[in-house]
This record gives structure tokens, C-alpha cells and sequence, in this order.
């Protein structure tokens, strides 16, 4: 007897084929959750079209969302956003790494003195430990107009974190990328495309901006 | 029909040049990665979304490689070069058969043929 085996979690760049499929993903959580920013359907479709929307997905559906918004020479990753059902996977965490990986080694920000960011919400406890876990680095505290479906103050502020990628995250991405072995936390089978690159082209990139970037 | 033969034959000059400095660049030279990247997208009347299309990296990527910034890590540099490098070679065949160096699709066909190609 065959035994089922369950199609593989696969991490990419979503096409603009997604786009409606991920506002709704976006929608359903950061309708519920007053610490993610909502995004527009333009500024999804926008990210899409510049190939900035990096997604999870198994059997033609999302099980992730994360965007990459570029400015005032900083990355900025946000909107990470995993469904529930495939919790505790490790998924948020690693398509994150993806991102990560794919920005370092495509547009080498650090060489233009470029930063990668990422912002968090005062009340939202959720991804803390993760980017910490990833080798962010806290700079200081942001303040920003929100929409009103977000947790404001008075004057229709929100505020929270701004974290920075450092040298150790990395170090650690590196880690982590030599030591994967294509499957989840679960055992679940992941996959990344990377169209005409290979895994061996991100490890020896990476590999090589470790030794430029050396731990401080 | 001189002149035509004339451009031709100075168009394969040029991709079989570009062909050859492809296949012995040194990956870590920054400005002969964008010189080449700028010279692939002229002789193969590429844009930056084909490019992007094929390594499946964002268009503003592309952008910036174009415009010397932000350039790709020298490790990730050998695949791009090697497509390049394949593009050139299929261009030049449809050359040398005397057909439309586009391909038999027109522009359209030629980009579809090229993703194709890539994947």
C-alpha cells in the first residue's frame, strides 16, 4: 500500500498571479489583528508586480506572506503573516530567512550602506522572538500616522520598534542555510525556488559575505 | 542587400564577441558585469522584466543592476552569465539559419520562447 505524502511547502517570489489570493490571506489577518499594518490591494498588487511579495505556498494555496518594501535606502521586511493551520512549523521563520537571503545576495544592500529593517508594534509580541532569533538588532523606537483599523493613540499614531539586521543574523542565516536539510520543523518537505540559481550559489554568496562581514 | 548583408554580418560580430567575453569574465570585475549585462539587454533587445522574469528576482533588481548599483553578489554572477551566454549562442543560430533573430513568434514569440528556454 502507498503511503500519502503531502506536497511540498514551497518558498518563492509570488507572480501577479497571486495577488488576489494574498490580499485576501493579508486581509483575513490584519483585519483581526490591530498591530498589522493593512495593506491596500495597490500596494499588494504593486509588490507583486516588483516581484517584492515572497509567499509560501503547498497545493496551489498560501500558508505564508511576507513583503519587502524598498526605501530611503532601507529594506524594509513586513506583513509576515502565516495561516494557522500550519503554526509551529517553523514556516514564518524561514521564509523570512528566504527573504532575507534573496535581498543579501541579489542587491547586497550592506555594500551600498543600504539597511535592512524591520518595524514592530508596540503590542505585538508575536514575531519579538523570531527576529531577535534571526540576528536583528533593536535601534530605537518609530512613530507613524496609521490607518484607523490599526491600535493608535490619540493623536492617530502608531508606535513601535525599529529593528535592524546585523552582522550576527548573518552569520546565523549562514548557519542556517548550510545546515538545511529540505524538510520543516515537522518533517514536512520544503522547497525554494530559485529559478536558474542553485542552493550551492546562495551557500557560497553567503559564505563569502561572512568572511566580509566577520562577526564583531 | 549589401548593406543588409553588411549589418548582419557586423550584428554576429558583436554577439559573438559579447558570447566570448561571457565565457571568460572574471565574476568579481563589478563594471564588466554591468558593461556585459548592458550590451546582453541591447543585442538581445531584452528588458529588465525579461531578466527579472528569468531569475526570478524584482524588477527594480534588475533596474539597479542595470544602472550599476546593487550589483549581484560575484557567486550569484556564473548563472546569469551562462544564460546570457546561451541567449547569445541561440541568437546567432537564427542568424546563421537566415531567420528572424527574433525567433518565428515576432517579439512576443521571442520572449516567450526565451522564459521558456530558462525554466
Amino acid at each position: 500500500m502507498m503511503s500519502a505524502v503531502s506536497a511540498p511547502f514551497c518558498f518563492s517570489r509570488l507572480r501577479v498571479d497571486w495577488v488576489s489570493a494574498a490580499l485576501s490571506f493579508h486581509r483575513k489577518i490584519s483585519s483581526s489583528n490591530p498591530t498589522i499594518w493593512p495593506r491596500e490591494e495597490q500596494e499588494v498588487q504593486r509588490f507583486a508586480e516588483d516581484r517584492h511579495l515572497f509567499g509560501v505556498t503547498q497545493s496551489g494555496k498560501l500558508a505564508a506572506l511576507c513583503y519587502l518594501a524598498a526605501r530611503d535606502r532601507a529594506w524594509e521586511i513586513g506583513g509576515l503573516v502565516v495561516d494557522e493551520t500550519v503554526g509551529r512549523l517553523g514556516i514564518g521563520t524561514m521564509l523570512i530567512q528566504f527573504t532575507l537571503a534573496n535581498v543579501l545576495v541579489f542587491d547586497q544592500p550592506w555594500a551600498e550602506k543600504e539597511e535592512l529593517i524591520a518595524y514592530v508594534h508596540d503590542d505585538n509580541q508575536a514575531p519579538r522572538k523570531l527576529i531577535d532569533n534571526l540576528g536583528f538588532e533593536f535601534v530605537g523606537k518609530a512613530t507613524f500616522p496609521a490607518p484607523p483599523s490599526m491600535k493608535r493613540d490619540a493623536a492617530g499614531n502608531v508606535t513601535g520598534d525599529k529593528f535592524r539586521f546585523a552582522v550576527e543574523g548573518l552569520h546565523r542565516l549562514y548557519a542556517w542555510l548550510l545546515q538545511f536539510n529540505g524538510t520543516l520543523r515537522g518533517g514536512e518537505r520544503a522547497v525554494f525556488d530559485l529559478g536558474r540559481h542553485s542552493l550551492e550559489d546562495f551557500k557560497n554568496a553567503l559564505r563569502e559575505m561572512t568572511i566580509q562581514y566577520p562577526r564583531p | 542587400m549589401t548593406t543588409t548583408l553588411a549589418a548582419e554580418t557586423s550584428r554576429e560580430s558583436l554577439l559573438t564577441t559579447l558570447r566570448e567575453r561571457t565565457a571568460s569574465v572574471d565574476l568579481r570585475d563589478d563594471k564588466e558585469f554591468h558593461r556585459i549585462l548592458l550590451e546582453a539587454k541591447r543585442l538581445l533587445e531584452i528588458s529588465d522584466s525579461d531578466i527579472s522574469e528569468v531569475f526570478l528576482v524584482t524588477r527594480p533588481t534588475v533596474n539597479r543592476w542595470v544602472n550599476g548599483k546593487n550589483l549581484p553578489h560575484p557567486a550569484m554572477r556564473k548563472p546569469i552569465f551562462t544564460w546570457v551566454n546561451e541567449e547569445l549562442s541561440h541568437k546567432l543560430n537564427n542568424l546563421k539559419r537566415g531567420g528572424s533573430s527574433r525567433g518565428s513568434g515576432g517579439e512576443a514569440g521571442y520572449m516567450g520562447e526565451m522564459v521558456a528556454r530558462s525554466r
